[in-house]
């Protein structure tokens, strides 16, 4: 009479069947997979901007850089004296850039502007030291700020630490934002999904009642149904990876003027395979899930 | 084989498609459901395919209370009956090699076996010229045929036929009852619903007479 449960040893027949509900609702499968793609999209796009912000916070978090603006009149035994102060700490780096050096620099970086400092004349660069700090904690900073700060000709201190706390919670905010809008997209893939599962149940009714009849198993009957719910997820999964992968390249090469700087915080790295693969798990399983609801409700 | 005891079937209260149906059909007999239309002769044979649960009663088939039978394991069941309609219930979308292999690839038998038993159940049947074609490409008797070859192939123990011939002329009717008695004189229990009166005395089989859900009579030959 036959094996008992699912016939593994052919599955020619299910990929058969699936193939024709496929193409018996073509449109409504690429719709349903259209939608899947684009709710993962979106949900890529925020896991790629937490994921490089994390990145760029990581990075910016294992060193402290500070720089200090001196006064454009700082005579030299000013800049001495904070040179004194710094080289006391633990300073991993320091680098003094005066006036005319930064212009060198700036003109060497950012090329298509230096047009703009031939109309100047002079540098408009005041000196400056960059440093660069490890291990070293909030309180060490406060003290450091304020021995800095009784040098007259100190302008300005920035530090990284603030910065660095901003893009965390910009990521944290950006993260919630994201989820947000992908779980109001995930719901709909999920009505999606479910309903054109059960259209294409009802376009194959007819089959189904024969097959019934001439005695296939609700696995037999099942199977088709659930190649096509994996299908439209992994489909979806790959679409919206491509998109993602494309758009981020593109992204990067639109701003590649300003990469190096944007880089420093956000490394533009693409998704690491376990969120790929999160990604793609995602899909395939609420695709699945999705699909056993609708076969469920219909095959009672 | 199969056995009705103080079968009731009721869809909407207060009327009874079946009322106290008590029938025994022994392994290899043939026999004829006949009726005006309502009395009750598909219900009778959706019965037996436990397409329908009776109300009260068993339906007894090849030894298994149909009731008691869960709804994953009801494939069991239909494998061992063969069915054939009154609208052939083809699938149009299959040629007819695909519509009577599909018998045998439920069972997931290899499709190299599939291939030479739906040949050969097709040229029994006069069918080979027409097994790579579609369903409306064929006529109503051949169609009919093609349905009986799905039902067959497989060997069945019961073969059930709901108005077979039905929309059929009389020669294709006769044809088809030839090809139902020869499969009957291989051992398959045949039970065959139908309308026509006369189709039942000419085939001097046993008939069982319903009458609005009722058996009202029974003719042995």
């Amino acid at each position: 009479m036959g094996r008992k449960g699912i016939n593994l040893t052919y599955p020619g027949v299910y990929f058969r069947t699936f193939y024709q509900l496929l193409r018996g609702n073509l449109l409504v499968n690429l719709l349903s997979m259209a939608l899947i793609s684009f709710t993962l999209f979106i949900y890529g796009i925020f896991l790629y901007i937490n994921h490089n912000l994390n990145l760029g916070v990581s990075k910016m978090a294992e060193e402290l850089n500070v720089v200090i603006f001196m006064k454009g009149d700082s005579k030299p035994e000013e800049i001495e004296e904070v040179r004194k102060i710094l080289e006391g700490e633990k300073v991993e780096e320091l680098k003094f850039i005066d006036g005319d050096t930064a212009r060198k620099e700036f003109e060497q970086k950012f090329p298509e502007f230096s047009h703009l400092l031939a109309e100047m004349g002079e540098s408009p660069f005041p000196p400056i030291f960059e440093v660069r700090l490890k291990n070293f904690g909030k309180e060490d900073f406060h003290l450091l700020e304020r021995s800095l700060k009784k040098v007259p000709s100190v302008d300005q201190i920035y530090n990284s630490g603030d910065f660095t706390m901003g893009i965390a919670r910009a990521g944290r905010i950006i993260v919630l934002v994201g989820m947000f809008f992908s779980s109001i997209l995930f719901i709909a893939s999920i009505f999606t999904i479910f309903n054109t599962i059960r259209l294409n149940l009802v376009y194959y009714k007819d089959i189904i009642e024969i097959l019934r009849l001439v005695g296939a198993s609700l696995s037999f009957v099942q199977i088709p149904f659930y190649i096509l719910g994996f299908f439209l997820g992994i489909s979806g999964g790959f679409i919206s990876l491509f998109f993602l992968l494309i758009i981020t390249k593109a992204l990067f090469y639109y701003i590649s003027p300003f990469a190096e700087m944007i880089k420093i915080f956000f490394p533009f790295v693409f998704l690491p395979l376990p969120k790929i693969i999160q990604i793609m798990g995602i899909s395939v399983l609420i695709s699945l899930f999705t699909t056993w609801i609708s076969i469920k409700g219909y095959m009672k | 084989m199969i056995q009705f005891f103080r079968v009731y079937k009721q869809y909407r209260p207060p009327a009874y498609a079946l009322w106290d149906i008590n029938v025994f059909i022994d392994r290899g007999e043939f026999v004829f459901v006949t009726g005006p239309s309502g009395a009750g002769k598909t219900t009778f044979l959706k019965l037996i395919t436990r397409e329908e649960l009776p109300t009260s009663g068993s339906v007894v088939v090849n030894g298994r209370n149909v009731k008691q039978i869960p709804e994953s394991k009801i494939h069991h069941l239909r494998r061992l009956i063969g069915l054939v309609f009154q609208d052939f219930h083809l699938i149009p979308q299959w040629n007819v090699y695909d519509n009577v292999a599909i018998t045998l690839r439920v069972l997931g038998i290899p499709e190299k076996e599939i291939r030479k038993r739906v040949l050969k159940t097709l040229s029994l049947l006069g069918l080979y010229h027409s097994v790579w074609k579609f369903p409306f490409d064929i006529s109503g008797g051949e169609q009919q045929r093609v349905a009986i070859a799905r039902a067959i192939i497989n060997n069945p123990l019961i073969l059930l036929a709901d108005e077979p011939t039905g929309n059929l002329d009389p020669t294709l009717t006769r044809e088809i009852m030839q090809i139902f008695k020869n499969i009957n004189a291989q051992g398959t229990t045949v039970v065959v619903a139908t309308h026509n009166i006369d189709l039942t005395k000419e085939m001097k089989k046993r008939t069982l007479f319903l009458e609005s859900g009722r058996l009202v009579g029974e003719e042995r030959y």
